[in-house]
């Protein structure tokens, strides 16, 4: 019995890679078959008598037709012209670093030129639970990245581009409205304005905060920050942060770029102290996630992923004195070794 | 990428950053101007070495650098225009198809994929393939169109068939 096992194993791998191989081409081939839009009745026989006469066969059916489903997620009569279109840009490649330029946003609204069409005006709430992260583009083209638990309100309509963020954290790339009047783009919080001059910038809401306030990053651009209280407006330029409360914007500093890498799904730590850096991985948990006090000024640096913050406390016990207590997948402590 | 290699290559990808980081944002902006993300793709030059866990050597850093920003660079100029085209071709349907923005998405992938496989076919198996599934044309219509036989016909889908299932098996799942 062993014997004859072994000798079933070791006959396995050449001869049924080699018969793995043949059915996937006739796979292939009756794909080829199937798609030329004049199949015989006696083709279609036989293709159905080739599919019952081996599970193997329709095992590589399975996965040829799964590819074909891919092939016609885009329906055709948008695919055709895209793809046609795509042709006569393909010898382009190689120019593609000259020609960059003047492309980046004239991509997004290109049809946008006239009226505003009824359905760029929308409402709709968008809203990630913890750990999830989603990218959504809007009727007029702008981009948003919504971090672990957000929540915002889209509001678009004839006059203005309102979005308002009710929690968390929100990546927005603008674009700039085509249509015949210009609908200004205004991002609200709890304490104030956020007004984009063209550009790509983080705003968080830190409710936790007492006053709660809205923490503001700018990677391209420009941003206007307008709180509720009425102080004067003030303006934000690329490569910098502030936060501001209702009261007013409190100093502007140097951002640090690696507080975008979340709409890249990575943590990035720059020298950063331990308890911060469990404070932020703790945004990406349901739970409590402590920091044992006698740890908190260790010094983390490392690119971290988001998907699994679980992994990043293994990774991280393993490369400091450190020890993860968990009471439950929910209760986790991080405490010296 | 685990943190634990991360933080090990720590130091070595600090000499790589404080080494040539000026040198490749400067090399960016010559390149494309200014603006157009070259802070952003110096930074994601670095992440991809990051991911990649392989730190090149002192000799090879400007060379291996240049190498993955071109490729950025040119993945970002193929998706603006995969996206305009798709853009322009919701536009133009005759009866108003308005995606939710999930579904755009989803599309916008689906295209890119598409399009990726489709660039390294020759550019008559791709016409052929096009025709074909895009176009609803069948194999004696292809052929009569390109002047080609129907044999042939079937042997560029055979060959656009595997290149599909070579490179969307994976995502398929």
């Amino acid at each position: 019995m062993p014997q004859a096992a072994l000798h079933k194993e070791a006959g396995r791998c050449p001869e049924e890679g080699l018969a793995a191989a043949r059915i996937r081409r006739e796979a292939f081939e009756w794909q080829v078959t199937l798609w030329s839009g004049e199949v015989t009745d006696a083709e279609q026989r036989d293709f159905e008598s080739w599919l019952r006469a081996d599970v193997r066969h329709q095992a590589a059916w399975r996965q040829v037709e799964r590819v074909g489903q891919q092939l016609h997620v885009v329906p055709s009569e948008v695919a055709a012209p895209v793809h046609q279109a795509l042709l006569a840009t393909r010898g382009q490649r190689r120019v593609a670093l000259r020609s960059v330029a003047g492309l980046t946003v004239a991509g997004v609204v290109a049809w946008m030129v006239g009226e505003t069409p009824p359905w760029q005006i929308a409402t709709a709430v968008y809203s990630t639970g913890r750990g999830e992260r989603r990218e959504e583009v809007l009727p007029d083209g702008t981009r948003i990245t919504l971090n672990t638990a957000t929540s915002v309100d889209l509001r678009f309509d004839a006059s203005e581009r309102r979005i308002v963020l009710r929690s968390g954290e929100i990546f927005i790339t603008t674009a700039p409205d085509r249509g015949l009047t210009h609908r200004p783009f205004v991002l609200e919080t709890e304490e104030g304005r956020v007004r984009p001059l063209g550009t790509r910038f983080a705003v968080r809401h830190l409710g936790g905060a007492l006053p709660s306030a809205t923490l503001v990053q700018v990677v391209e651009g420009a941003v206007e920050l307008a709180p509720d209280g009425g102080s004067m407006p003030v303006r934000l330029d690329a490569g910098q942060k502030a936060r501001f409360t209702r009261q007013g914007v409190a100093h502007v500093l140097q951002a640090d770029e690696a507080e975008a890498a979340w709409t890249r799904g990575l943590l990035v730590a720059n020298r950063m102290r331990l308890s911060d850096f469990l404070g932020e991985l703790g945004r990406y948990r349901s739970g409590v996630l402590r920091c044992d006090p006698a740890v908190a000024d260790l010094v983390v640096s490392g690119v971290y992923p988001l998907a699994d913050t679980d992994a990043v406390l293994v990774a991280l016990a393993q490369a400091l004195p450190l020890r993860v207590n968990s009471v439950t997948r929910y209760w986790v402590t991080v405490a010296a070794k | 990428m685990l943190a634990v290699e991360a933080v090990s290559q720590r130091e070595q990808v600090g000499a790589l950053y404080s080494n040539h980081h000026g040198w490749l944002h400067a090399w960016l902006r010559r390149r494309l101007g200014d603006g157009h993300h070259v802070a952003d793709l110096a930074h994601d030059t670095y992440l991809r070495v990051i991911i990649s866990g392989r730190t090149p050597s002192e000799q090879e850093a400007r060379p291996h650098l240049l190498q993955i920003a071109k490729g950025l660079v040119i993945d970002r100029y193929r998706r603006q225009v995969i996206e305009q085209a798709y853009l322009e071709a919701l536009a133009h349907q005759p009866e108003p198809l308005v995606p939710s923005a999930e579904e755009q998405a989803m599309a916008l992938e689906a295209l890119m994929r598409i399009d990726a496989v489709l660039g390294e076919l020759p550019a008559k198996v791709r016409n052929t393939f096009l025709l074909s599934q895009f176009n609803g044309l069948t194999y004696s219509e292809i052929a009569v169109r390109q002047g080609i036989a129907l044999a042939t016909v079937r042997k560029y889908m055979l060959k656009a068939v595997e290149a599909c299932f070579d490179a969307l098996a994976g995502a398929a799942r």
